[in-house]
């Protein structure tokens, strides 16, 4: 790991921690009584999952997705598919899809179409950051930890090349020379 | 190219027919196995062939099938953009209904003679047979009708209907051979192009191989984003009139890039530098005061040019990743 290449801590550790407690807490609070699915989705979102599901009072199941990214790989031909389903079965229950950061809002506008057809009870997500600047689809995003600028952000589960997400803060990587 | 569709009631023997047709004029003959190899490619699965196909239960269309159904279909007119084709089913004398070189073809037959050849089959009563034959064609019209919003049976959809009984299937393939021949739709790649462009705005094939006519290389690319996440996409399809001279012509018009159907927005990429950009913002400014029910995403220089990196679109792409490509979109590992 290379600290040259971070820059400016955007949120610390203790941020996080204090807002993590507080989604918790609005989570537990809208959801008490029912039957609540907290969905990952990997691998970026795994840590805030943790520590989220930690937060929250009341019973949960807790599962994840993963999907396949765009990349070179995908430039010739492809779609994004699921390529790790849910293993919780959703309908009639309360889902709420965790996310790391929404972004352009491509990927979780195809994951949320999918996942409505299983029938859940409600769908809702919760994501750690809301990067709106470059927003396409607007998904239904019901609780947010940070709104971040544009800018490329590390740690906390967020990558760069799989480096840093084991960070326990959220920094900002320096521009690429 | 020329395509050849063939629909067909069930146990007509349309099948038979078609792969005679095939070997007889030397077209490809679209049928599972090749569908199954081509999706492949496109990183789909037999699986989601499946959610494509004709005999599907329920009557609503659900967004996956529908995806499926786009992409078979995509995947269709790519390859009649190459070579000359018999298509059995799959709407093919919807997806090609205004294509010139197409000749549209349903093979049925009688009851009796379909429930026989069930029963060759399947050790069924008679009653038995002719509910299976039933449900195999109501749920075949019920996916055209959900896809198509047409009704199979209307005897206008077809250039030729055929009983397979009564022709045999020597005497269908023989009919259908010399209606091609007949109707020159044979060998006319040069001038099926053309119709494939001018109707590429109501098709995705040519989405992934790239339409021609794109202002910038970079639009082509992410037009290739949205494929991958299944977004629909038009491109350029309407411009807006801005100002007009005093006998009513539009003198100024707005076009943007993509309009998203799905989502019902207009978006529009930029990649001139902010300094030059004045002329185009008074455009967006009265585009806005001019059309307020419309929806448009601009992206300007800095975003758009992050977005175009966030997915490796330049073609001399900067360190990977440096402008975001985790999160909601990630980084392929």
């Amino acid at each position: 790991m290379s600290a040259d290449e971070l820059g400016e801590v955007l949120f610390s550790a203790d941020q996080i921690t204090a807002r993590v407690r507080e989604l918790g807490e609005a989570i537990s609070r809208d959801y008490a009584g029912r039957e609540l699915v907290l969905a990952g989705v990997l691998r970026g979102a795994a840590f805030f999952l943790v520590d989220l599901a930690r937060a929250i009072s009341i019973p949960i199941a807790v599962d994840f997705i993963a999907i396949s990214s765009y990349g070179p790989s995908s430039k010739a031909s492809g779609v994004v598919r699921i390529v790790k389903d849910l293993e919780e079965e959703i309908a009639g229950r309360d889902l709420l899809v965790v996310e790391d950061i929404v972004d352009t809002g491509l990927t979780l506008g195809y994951l949320l179409r999918i996942l409505r057809e299983r029938g859940p009870a409600s769908l809702k997500v919760c994501t750690l950051l809301d990067r709106n600047v470059r927003r396409i689809v607007d998904p239904p995003v019901a609780y947010r930890g940070f709104v971040v600028p544009d800018k490329f952000v590390v740690g906390y589960g967020l990558d760069y090349h799989q480096r840093y997400r084991n960070l326990s803060f959220i920094a900002a990587l320096k521009s690429p020379a | 190219m020329g395509i050849i569709t063939i629909a067909r009631q069930a146990e007509s023997g349309g099948e038979t027919v078609a792969e005679r047709v095939a070997k007889h004029l030397g077209l490809a003959l679209v049928h599972r196995p090749l569908l199954e190899c081509l999706i492949l490619e496109h990183g789909l699965s037999g699986q989601e062939l499946d959610e494509s196909d004709e005999i599907q239960t329920g009557t609503a269309v659900s967004v996956a099938g529908q995806v499926h159904v786009d992409y078979v279909q995509a995947v269709l007119l790519d390859l009649a953009g190459k070579e000359d084709l018999v298509l059995v089913g799959r709407g093919g004398q919807f997806l090609f209904r205004d294509c010139p070189w197409s000749l549209h073809v349903k093979v049925a037959a009688g009851l009796g003679a379909r429930r026989s050849a069930l029963q060759q089959v399947q050790a069924l009563s008679d009653a038995d047979a002719e509910a299976w034959l039933a449900e195999v064609d109501r749920q075949r019209s019920d996916w055209i009708r959900r896809h198509y919003g047409a009704d199979w049976e209307d005897p206008a959809h077809y250039d030729l209907i055929l009983r397979s009984d009564r022709l045999g299937v020597e005497g269908a393939v023989t009919v259908i051979c010399r209606a091609a021949e007949a109707g020159s739709i044979l060998g006319h790649q040069t001038e099926i192009a053309a119709w494939m462009e001018r109707h590429g705005a109501d098709v995705s094939a040519d989405r992934a191989t790239g339409v021609p006519g794109f202002v910038h290389p970079s639009e082509a690319e992410f037009a290739r984003v949205l494929d991958f996440y299944r977004i629909r996409w038009h491109y350029e399809p309407r411009s807006f009139p801005l100002a007009w001279d005093e006998a009513g012509h539009a003198t100024e018009a707005f076009t943007p890039d993509f309009y998203l159907p799905d989502l019902d927005l207009y978006l529009e990429l930029t990649t001139l530098k902010q300094s030059l950009v004045t002329d185009k913002n008074r455009k967006i400014r009265k585009f806005r005061e001019l059309y307020p029910d419309i929806q448009l995403k601009v992206f300007y220089g800095r975003d758009f040019r992050s977005l175009v990196q966030k997915y490796g679109l330049s073609s001399t792409p900067s360190r990977s990743g440096a402008a975001g490509t985790h999160g909601d979109e990630r980084q392929p590992s």
